[in-house]
């Protein structure tokens, strides 16, 4: 009965999977085509349609790594900064907002709430100028300050929001019993909520990661000497509409870029999931 | 478990809402101010010029080298320079030019120029025009008129181009066995040409489809005796942009003019028709656009002027500056700005440096006479078009377009993408131009 059941279900298993595979190839394409046409002479990528280079052309990588004006060794290093510092800064104020948040009482704190969710919903056009010349008074403009100072003032909201929800879902039990032991609200932070939060911090340090990596916009408008450039600006140096562009480098460099975003990925995959499936985003 | 915690921080529809009106008008209020605070920062110590512009980076560096150079020869004077890629630059400059802290020195591109001027961004720089820019001198006058804002000069040109850039694949032509176009060709040898190459069966079709290209457009209008704009309006008719539109439905539907699929997806060099072999004929908005597409094929390209309406006709293409830097308004640095730029444009190691491919031809004979020699062949191409070109040039110039212009003109790539796909009429499409152009340049 049971492997009729299952010699039933074979065909459409079969079906099921290459529909998937399909879909992944179909998926996957842009990505096949961007490292297909990284190893290929400008003259070849737009005007042939294979995917398979010939001959194979390494040249954009040589070219693309300081064709930009400056080495893609500063961009990576300064992006890679950033985003340490921007998860670090996320990791630990972020939580200890949320905490406040979720577990303390203090007066206003509805209000600060409210408050703070607003700021999600404020487009990003709306607070740009005001921020800029905020950052221009302070004498921060053209420095890392304007990126990484707010990420220690529990800015991402998004994240205060998920912990938030995280930390409703520790039972107050745990809290009562350390208080029961003579802990006061710092040291319960620091022994039972932050320890129990790492499934939401490993969420919130990805995504932090990943997107400061990607971000080019306040980075292209706080940024103005190369040497602090980032990956995304010095990308978008091999290109000018109104003339011409060095598509094979410009390729090569992004096909490069991706190498950290899929280190993350593939190392932090089951966290990604474990942190979505227990923060309450879940649908 | 008790799920319910009186510590939650439960939100009323009404605190909620109050608090996002808060943070609104807060940011709105921190916006109003910010800028005049800051409005006379702008100067940075000592003697040290900052400078923005955009490019690839090849160009970029050989804007820099000529900085470089500048500063060899300057007593004192050094340079910030600021450059991304295009994509970005304008929301920056906005940026900054909003922020109260704009560079002293910017790039910036036709399409932009009436804009910052009305914005108050751009200096006034009149009273330099003729000592020391030396413009009074420049041979064709449409180059200075083009840097012209209610009559007084306001930005600088950089070089000499020609606009709209018509290519076509010599390559192609060949293999079909067709004639190659002449520097006076006409539309009527356009069309068949187009019609030649589709019906040759080398490529699907003969040429990109312009109907949504502005330079194309008013290259069209000029060698019809109109132009595109006049004195803030439009140059032209519903009648006139009717036939425009109508002229490239008949080519798409004779099949001489790439379907209008391919014309929607053509965005940027590395889409056209040409480069993706789909076409051999296309046009690009200057002349420097046939150096980005030539790189993008192994086919032979060529540059030709626009065709006329008729061998008599006025000349389609016309002169225009190839690239423009302003003066910041909030420039402390006003004489130090225009002394660099003054040598950018005149002084012959600039010039050797920067090329042409960047900013164009330089502007002064003696100049052209001495460098024409030692540039590349793909460039001396591009010097022996522009004579052509300046030879025959009787049309109007359209260069600097009134505020709201250049979006007006964007709306001319989905018209045509419209008539193409059956979802208007050729002269409901015109119509609905001159609707929104009432609206924009009027309002």
């Amino acid at each position: 009965m049971t492997s009729n059941t299952a010699q039933r279900r074979r065909p459409r298993r079969i079906l099921a999977h290459g529909a998937l595979v399909v879909g992944t190839v179909v998926m996957s394409y842009p990505l096949l085509w961007l490292l297909a046409s990284s190893f290929k002479e400008d003259s070849k990528i737009f005007s042939s349609t294979g995917l398979i280079p010939n001959p194979v052309d390494l040249a954009n990588y040589a070219e693309g790594w300081t064709g930009a004006g400056k080495s893609f060794t500063t961009f990576f290093t300064n992006s890679l900064v950033i985003g340490i510092v921007a998860v670090i800064g996320n990791v630990i104020f972020c939580s200890i907002t949320a905490y406040a948040f979720a577990r303390l009482d203090f007066r206003f704190r509805r209000f600060w709430f409210a408050m703070m969710l607003g700021t999600i919903m404020l487009p990003h056009h709306v607070t740009l100028i005001p921020q800029y010349s905020m950052f221009d008074y302070l004498g921060w403009v053209n420095t890392f300050l304007p990126l990484l100072v707010p990420k220690v003032m529990a800015v991402d909201a998004f994240f205060v929001f998920l912990l938030v929800q995280f930390i409703r879902t520790i039972p107050h039990e745990l809290d009562d019993a350390a208080r029961i032991d003579g802990c006061g609200p710092v040291r319960i932070f620091r022994h039972i909520i932050f320890p129990l939060l790492t499934p939401a911090l490993a969420t919130t340090a990805i995504f932090t990661f990943i997107w400061t990596y990607n971000d080019f916009f306040s980075q292209l408008i706080y940024l103005n000497d190369v040497d602090l450039f980032t990956v995304p600006l010095g990308l978008r140096m091999f290109l000018d509409a109104t003339g011409e562009s060095a598509w094979g480098p410009m390729l090569a460099m992004s096909a490069v870029a991706l190498i950290p975003l899929f280190i993350v990925f593939l190392v932090f995959q089951r966290r990604i999931v474990q942190g979505i499936a227990t923060t309450g985003l879940r649908g | 478990m008790n799920t319910s915690n009186p510590m939650r921080p439960a939100i009323s529809r009404r605190t909620f809402l109050g608090a996002v009106a808060a943070t609104g008008v807060g940011s709105l209020a921190a916006g109003c101010g910010a800028g005049d605070d800051n409005a006379g920062d702008s100067s940075s110590a000592g003697g040290e010029l900052s400078i923005m512009f955009w490019g690839e980076g090849n160009q970029n560096e050989l804007q820099l080298e000529l900085i470089e150079l500048y500063e060899q020869q300057a007593d004192g004077v050094t340079f910030s320079a600021e450059y991304s890629g295009l994509e970005g630059y304008y929301d920056k400059l906005a940026t900054r030019v909003a922020g109260g802290n704009p560079a002293d020195i910017f790039g910036i591109h036709d399409v932009s120029l009436a804009e910052y001027a009305a914005r108050g961004a751009v200096r006034n720089i009149e009273e330099f025009r003729a000592e020391p820019l030396g413009l009074d001198s420049v041979a064709n006058e449409s180059v200075v008129e083009g840097c012209l804002i209610g009559g007084e000069l306001h930005f600088v040109p950089l070089g000499v181009s020609t606009e709209p850039g018509f290519i076509y694949d010599k390559t192609v032509l060949e293999q079909a066995g067709l004639a190659l176009p002449s520097d006076e060709w006409t539309l009527a040898e356009y069309r068949e040409l187009a019609q030649a190459v589709a019906q040759s069966g080398v490529r699907t079709a003969g040429t990109a489809d312009l109907g949504g290209v502005p330079p194309a457009l008013g290259a069209w209008l000029r060698t019809h005796e109109l132009s595109l704009l006049s004195s803030g309006g439009l140059g032209f008719d519903v009648d006139d942009l009717a036939e425009w539109f109508n002229f490239w439905d008949e080519l798409r539907r004779e099949g001489s003019a790439v379907p209008i699929e391919v014309t929607a997806a053509a965005v940027g060099f590395q889409n056209d028709p040409v480069v993706t072999a789909d076409a051999a004929l296309t046009t690009t908005a200057k002349d420097k656009g046939w150096l980005a597409l030539d790189g993008l094929t192994d086919d032979e390209l060529v540059l030709v002027p626009f065709p006329r309406a008729a061998a008599d006709a006025p000349a389609a293409t016309q002169i225009v500056p190839g690239a423009w830097f302003a003066v910041s308004a909030e420039s402390e640095k006003v004489d130090a700005a225009i002394d660099f730029l003054s040598y950018h444009i005149s002084n012959m190691d600039a010039l050797r440096t920067i090329g042409i491919g960047r900013h164009g031809v330089p502007l002064f004979e003696e100049a052209r006479e001495e460098l024409y020699p030692e540039a590349k062949p793909a460039h001396q191409k591009i010097y022996d078009l522009l004579a052509t070109v300046e030879a025959s040039q009787t049309g109007a110039v359209d260069v600097v377009y009134p505020v709201g212009a250049n979006e007006l003109f964007q709306q001319l790539k989905p018209l045509n993408e419209q008539i193409g796909f059956g979802q208007s009429g050729v002269s409901d499409a015109a119509e609905s131009f001159f609707d929104t152009a009432e609206r924009i340049l009027e309002g």
